[in-house]
């Protein structure tokens, strides 16, 4: 099969997905290429929320779709409470009020902040995005001290920006713990204060349908067919970039696409690629961590020991974990003490992972891959910490299967290539997915 | 001049308690190469100016202090790469003595697993160095060419700009604005990119990888495998020494020759030097500075005043936060230092005989441990441990400038990198300092630990408590974004007319420049020439 | 005594200490939130309120507002830092208006100090600034705590006012200076506020309390509670712009995004609350950096119409140049009066307001003279004006 297209999405998750579909009710000519092959089954019981506007411009309403919000997020400690918040700023500062924590009186404060650093868009696209105008992108950027200012808040560590807010260890611990937790970032590192003012996007809150309703890959399958999204799958095998307006991708031994851009919905879609490869994007090192997943069948329902089963689970010990996690992973070790998130999907099971593995293993002065030890002990490791906060959890498994996606740093097909644009925001993908299509198309009118 | 008119005009000399003193143009408030640069450029211009330093001497962290009997050495800088041309040009430094005692000084690399490299002091002769690898040295040929031209067009950003005046940032723009969209994207990408990003993207593993990635970590505070990264090493390759961009030289007589020439600059353009004379307060009335006031009690007034303390003092304590914004505040107050540079000599008993040694010695020396552990060094000071490994750079004074030959013995100047930052380290903590830097000094130099005399450790603190500083001033400079950001906001001089800010925080990058000294000095002649101060 | 603008968005808002007191005072029972708190819309009608207050005494639940106290010896040089109010230059007892600007002068929000001891002040602002009191303390020897929510707060004001918290029994409350002490067996401080241009007395007490004080002043049979909608008429009467409605506050600009700009306290018409030639304040260098440079102004006008709409086309010269930003029906100039925000450049004294349909057209618009204007046109030395001319909030 041939074809030309303005875009090619490649990607197996939600944000691709729903970036193809918009591009292509965009009027754009759009192709959307599974490489992995992966089950029809999201990595996670939660999904970033899909924010209004996407939900307008794919009609999904005339689909049987229903999504409800994540009711909060938890982080289980080794000792004392939990720490508990919410989508609303407000209910998150009455809940920090009444569990003794201080700092509530510049939760909103706070909040307000990062979704001001977030709205610095032009900031984002200056720094990220080639552009005709971006010699003077960095020029107002370098020339306006309150930009800038903002600019390195936002690229700096979050660590400065929680320390400069709030004294209250374990809040600090909880809003890192859920920030960089995707990205499997530490506090300390240069950008990790982006992620966290993603995080509080108001895109950004998870939501999942519920048990019995249709899963939200095939309803947006579907409207990514009824858009008129041509849609692939297999590896790709060669790139052709001859400076031309379009560039050849070769998909596997029979297609030959021509396409104007090669679009990644989410940095995770990038790495399984290989299109980060020796390119800077915002701080976090996108191919150092890999990311597991493990979801355990039980045997009977586990209550969740605070919030609800419909809430986001963080176990860490202290602050010191997210670094220590992150450090390991650098250096290509596994951490005993990993930051694990996990979640009840609708029909019982709990789903965890963590980012906060290598991405490859240093051993005796070399790099090593992943092997099935590796894979059976970072499972062990999920699974130990998640008994160390359920009583019953270890007994009660009845399966666990464990994926393991490492960033693809074999094949760098797109070394030198102009025309890859890869969205790099985690945890409000879709949205910003969407609305980096619109730019894209708007640039290039 | 708002000189008070029922003020008697003060006798040369130290102020006395309620003394107050007028009659003043300009006053200087610390006594660094930048305060002096300052003070000069103030003087020469005919301004009756007076700078007040807390040391006994000036120079501020850069002084000569006696390391072990009969041998000094030079606290702060060794080498100078940065020092601005036009500072030297307009300052007539050359003429005040400033010399070289060694010129494009030629750098030997050493590595754990490959064998030691050479480059010529002059980078942009690349191709000259020996590697077995043509494809890897062309690679550093054309990588070290485009460095060097980009570095030269971003020269203007690395200038602190005085955002006060406005004529900074509009030729900034305008430079910048020009930019073609190949260089924009190109700054663009260097600016975000870590440097492990860029170099694995130009370099297979290897000697010219792992020196690379040692050179751009090497005074940083930004971890080379974290976005951000890499921007600093242009900074360092924007600057010249001795005419030649990106080499570095070895004044005669040490880092000290700059303080020295700069004080007799300062002496000709008739700055009336105080030393021992600290500073309690700036005076500020309405919107404009008034003067300072000495902890002894006097006070001096004058119309302008610059700052080139570091920020903290300056801002948070000799103005005072109730009178500065409270965003500017926050600028100087979010961030926490975490990484520093340790400033090392050691004394080595006897001379080196062989040949290659000798040589060696005539050169900068480089110490790039393997990437993995250069990464991990960050990580662990970052955490506050000492890392196992540091990156070093050595050089041997004895052997670059002939007067400064010892007999029988050698002093080893050395720049040991990354250690945590600590402003008050203890004992343990010292020693496991000069361990690890010795350690790593071995990677390179078998046996000498055994002729080591003595060990000397200078860390921020003490170069911080030495000259009365904020000790976070010293720590090592942090992501390129937040260094233009704190540069830009101290700039702006919290908006007090009259008062002008040229402090460590004022400056992009590590090492002597003065950039910011002449900045601020040429917005206060400019203020001070239209009458607005 | 401004209240910012409704949570539109805001679910289930708290309770103030005061909400069972009003909650049974209301007829109407017209709930809105504010800053999360409950706030009575209307309690019985929107005219007999206004009328209340013009001719008796209004007692308004004023538990909306944040509320700081303050203390430390550096209070006054923090609450000078913050605000444009001369802290450090009041007395014990006075109180004073100010606003807060940002770095750029750019206004943040409205305040009102008051001092109650030599080192105990009290602000009040519309919307609450924890992280910007933290911040601006950093440095000082000052304690901000907010009591909103701990303490109750009663505005009482109308011509009536001080008779009937005489008649209540807290004689000692007067409308001239702020105090505290125990009031009757209840721990009170008392403070003079305005609203509009009403003049008045706002008591804060412990929440414990709030029904006791609600039920004493009741009793009386004078005052009656007045609502939102009541109390927009008198503001908009009297010129005082609302945070949130009449301009977007300077740190929540970057968050509307688009072209919104802060707004310089001479585009709001408050250039006399923020003085240069006083003590520093925060964004004064600022300030005094963009000065004289307006933009925008924000302007109070009486519409020739019965009904206007916020958002409303401004035109002058039949050149459209603004909007309207607030409105409401003055019974008092049967009239409506309302904010508009218009370009800098057609800063004059006749516009012309669109109307939608049925009465499609544009109707005439003059500026209105108010409190606040006459205070602004004092302090710009304008001919006619002299600084007594206007009643200064301060006493």
């Amino acid at each position: 099969m041939s074809g030309q297209y303005d875009f090619l999405v490649i990607g197996d998750d939600e944000a691709s997905l729903c970036a193809a579909a918009a591009a292509a009710r965009a009027g754009a000519s759009t192709a959307h290429l599974r490489i992995n092959q992966r089950k029809k089954q999201s990595g996670a019981a939660t999904t970033p929320a899909i924010p209004n506007f996407v939900w307008r411009r794919l009609e999904l309403q005339d689909y049987d779709l229903t999504l409800e919000p994540a009711s909060a997020r938890v982080t289980l400690f080794k000792d004392g409470d939990p720490v508990i918040t919410y989508a609303k700023p407000r209910e998150t500062s009455a809940a920090l009020e009444e569990t003794g924590i201080d700092d509530h009186f510049v939760w909103s404060d706070f909040i307000e902040e990062t979704n001001g650093l977030a709205a610095n868009g032009y900031l984002a696209s200056t720094l990220f995005n080639a552009g005709k105008d971006s010699g003077k992108g960095i020029a107002k950027m370098l020339t306006d001290p309150v930009a800038l200012e903002r600019t390195a808040r936002l690229f700096g560590p979050s660590a400065d920006l929680l320390n400069d807010y709030f004294t209250d260890e374990r809040l600090k611990a909880h809003v890192s713990a859920h920030a960089l937790g995707l990205a499997g970032a530490s506090d300390r590192e240069a950008g990790s204060a982006a992620a966290l003012s993603e995080f509080f996007d108001e895109d950004s809150w998870r939501a999942r349908t519920p048990k019995d309703a249709t899963n939200l890959m095939t309803v947006l399958e579907i409207a990514c067919q009824d858009a008129g999204v041509k849609s692939y799958a297999g590896k790709i095998t060669e790139i052709a970039n001859d400076g031309a307006k379009q560039i050849g991708v070769s998909i596997g031994a029979e297609d030959k696409i021509r396409t104007s851009y090669i679009f990644f919905a989410t940095p995770e879609a990038a790495a399984a690629a290989g299109a980060l490869q020796g390119d800077g994007r915002p701080g976090l090192n996108n191919t150092a961590h890999a990311s597991i997943t493990v979801r355990f069948k039980l045997s009977n329902r586990i209550e969740p020991p605070a919030g609800d089963d419909k809430a986001i689970f963080q176990i860490i010990d202290d602050l010191e974990d997210v670094r220590d996690a992150r450090d390991a992973a650098v250096r290509g070790k596994l951490h005993e003490r990993a930051p694990v998130e996990f979640e009840y999907t609708p029909n019982g099971e709990i789903v965890a992972r963590t980012a906060y593995f290598p991405a490859a293993f240093f051993e005796d002065g070399a790099w090593r891959g992943w092997t099935g030890q590796d894979r059976q002990a970072a499972a062990a490791i999920i699974k130990n910490r998640i008994a160390s906060r359920l009583p019953d959890f270890a007994s009660q498994i009845r399966r666990a299967e464990t994926e393991v996606m490492t960033p693809n740093t074999r094949e760098s097909f797109f070394e030198g290539c102009d025309r890859v644009i890869v969205q790099w925001r985690r945890h409000n993908a879709i949205s910003a997915a969407v609305k980096l299509i619109d730019e894209v198309m708007a640039r290039s009118e | 001049m708002n000189k008070p008119a029922d003020m008697p005009e003060d006798e040369e000399g130290a102020t006395v308690a309620g003394r107050i003193e007028g009659g003043i143009d300009a006053i200087v408030i610390g006594d660094g190469v930048d305060g002096l640069a300052a003070a000069t450029y103030l003087g020469k211009a005919g301004l009756h100016t007076i700078l007040v330093g807390a040391g006994k001497e000036p120079g501020g962290r850069i002084a000569v202090r006696e390391i072990a009997p009969g041998v000094e050495g030079v606290d702060g800088e060794h080498l100078v790469g940065l020092l601005d041309p036009e500072v030297i040009a307009e300052l007539d430094l050359y003429r005040h003595g400033l010399e070289y005692a060694a010129r494009r000084l030629d750098t030997t690399y050493f590595f754990d697993a490959y064998d030691a490299l050479r480059f010529d002091g002059d980078l942009s002769q690349a191709a000259n160095i020996a590697l077995d690898d043509d494809e890897e040295r062309d690679a550093l040929e054309a990588f070290m060419a485009e460095l060097l031209e980009l570095s030269a067009f971003l020269r203007p950003a690395f200038r602190p700009a005085v955002y006060a005046s406005g004529d900074t940032q509009k030729m900034l723009g305008k430079t910048l604005a020009g930019a073609s969209s190949e260089t924009a994207s190109l700054i663009r990408r260097y600016l975000i990119a870590s440097a492990g990003d860029v170099l694995s993207a130009r370099f297979a593993d290897g000697p010219l990888k792992t020196l690379l990635y040692s050179e751009v970590a090497f005074r940083s505070a930004s971890a080379p495998n974290e976005s951000l990264s890499f921007m600093p090493f242009l900074r360092r390759l924007s600057g010249e020494a001795a005419g030649l961009q990106g080499a570095v030289a070895y004044p005669a007589g040490g880092a000290i020759a700059v303080v020295t020439a700069l004080r007799r600059a300062a002496q000709g353009a008739k700055v009336d030097v105080r030393a021992s004379a600290p500073v309690k307060s700036i005076l500020i009335e309405g919107d404009r500075v008034a003067g300072v006031m000495l902890e002894d009690g006097g006070q001096l007034r004058a119309p302008i005043v610059v700052a080139a303390t570091d920020a903290s003092s300056a801002f948070l304590k000799m103005i005072g936060p109730a009178n500065i914004d409270i965003e500017l505040q926050r600028v100087l107050t979010t961030q926490r230092p975490e990484i520093a540079t340790a400033r090392l000599h050691f004394v080595l008993k006897g001379v080196a005989q062989d040949e290659t040694t000798r040589a060696n010695m005539k050169r900068r020396l480089f110490y790039a441990p393997p990437v993995e552990d250069v990464t991990a060094a960050f990580l662990d000071a970052r955490a506050g441990r000492v890392p196992e490994k540091l990156i070093v750079e050595a050089v041997f004074p004895g052997a670059l400038d002939d007067k400064l030959l010892l007999d029988r013995r050698q002093l080893m100047s050395v720049m040991a990198h990354p250690v945590p930052f600590d402003a008050t380290p203890d004992d343990a903590r010292r020693e496991a300092i000069k361990n690890a830097a010795l350690a790593s000094i071995e990677m390179f130099a078998t046996g000498l630990s055994e002729r080591v005399e003595t060990v000397d450790l200078r860390l921020p603190g003490d170069e911080a408590a030495a000259v009365g500083a904020n000790a976070g001033a010293y720590a090592a400079k942090p992501d390129i974004l937040r260094q233009w950001a704190i540069a830009a906001a101290t700039a702006a001089s919290g908006g007090i007319n009259g008062f002008y800010f040229c402090g460590p925080e004022a400056q992009i990058g590590s090492g002597m420049s003065c950039s910011a000294a002449r900045s601020a000095a040429r917005a206060a002649l400019r203020a001070y020439r239209k009458g607005h101060v | 005594m401004i209240f910012p603008g409704e949570d539109i968005f805001a679910d289930a808002p708290r309770p103030t200490p005061l909400f069972a007191a009003v909650a049974s005072a209301s007829e109407a029972n017209l709930w809105t939130s504010i800053n999360g708190w409950t706030a009575a819309r209307v309690y019985s009608s929107v005219s007999e309120e206004y009328e209340t207050a013009k001719n008796s005494a209004a007692l308004a639940d004023l538990g909306p507002l944040t509320r700081y106290a303050v203390r430390g010896a550096d209070s006054a040089d923090f609450l000078g830092r913050l605000t444009t109010a001369p802290a450090a230059g009041l007395h014990v007892g006075e109180s004073a208006r100010g606003l807060m600007l940002n770095e750029q002068g750019f206004v943040i929000d409205l305040a009102e100090v008051s001092r109650l001891s030599e080192d105990l002040f009290v602000i009040t602002t519309p919307t609450a600034h924890g992280r910007r009191i933290k911040l601006a303390a950093r440095g000082m020897n000052v304690d901000a705590d907010d009591i909103s929510g701990q303490v109750a707060a009663l505005g009482v004001f109308g011509p009536q006012a001080s008779g009937v918290l005489a008649a209540a029994g807290l004689k000692s409350v007067n409308e001239t200076m702020a105090a505290s002490g125990v009031l009757r067996g209840v721990e009170t401080a008392a403070r003079p506020i305005q609203f509009g241009a009403l003049p008045g007395v706002e008591l804060i007490f412990p929440k414990d309390e709030a029904l006791t004080i609600w039920e004493r002043i009741m009793r009386r049979g004078v005052g009656a509670p007045i609502g939102l909608d009541a109390m927009e008429v008198l503001r908009l009467e009297s010129g005082a712009p609302r945070p949130g409605v009449d301009f977007i506050p300077a740190d929540r600009v970057s968050k509307a995004g688009g072209n919104n700009k802060g707004r310089l306290p001479e585009e709001l018409g408050l250039a006399h609350l923020a003085p240069l030639d006083h003590g520093w304040f925060n964004g004064r260098r600022g300030l005094r950096e963009r000065t004289g440079k307006p933009e925008r102004r924000l302007i109070s006008l009486s519409i020739d119409d019965e009904v206007s709409m916020p958002g409303a086309a401004v035109f002058q010269n039949g050149a459209p140049v603004g909007r309207i930003t607030s409105c409401a029906w003055s019974p008092a100039r049967k009239r409506v009066v309302a904010f508009a925000d218009i370009a800098a450049s057609s800063f004059g004294k006749d516009y012309e307001i669109s109307v939608p349909a049925p009465k499609e057209g544009r109707v005439a618009a003059r500026v209105l003279e108010t409190a606040e204007s006459a205070l602004a046109k004092a302090y710009s030395g304008e001919k006619g004006y002299s600084a007594g001319a206007a009643t200064d909030f301060r006493r």
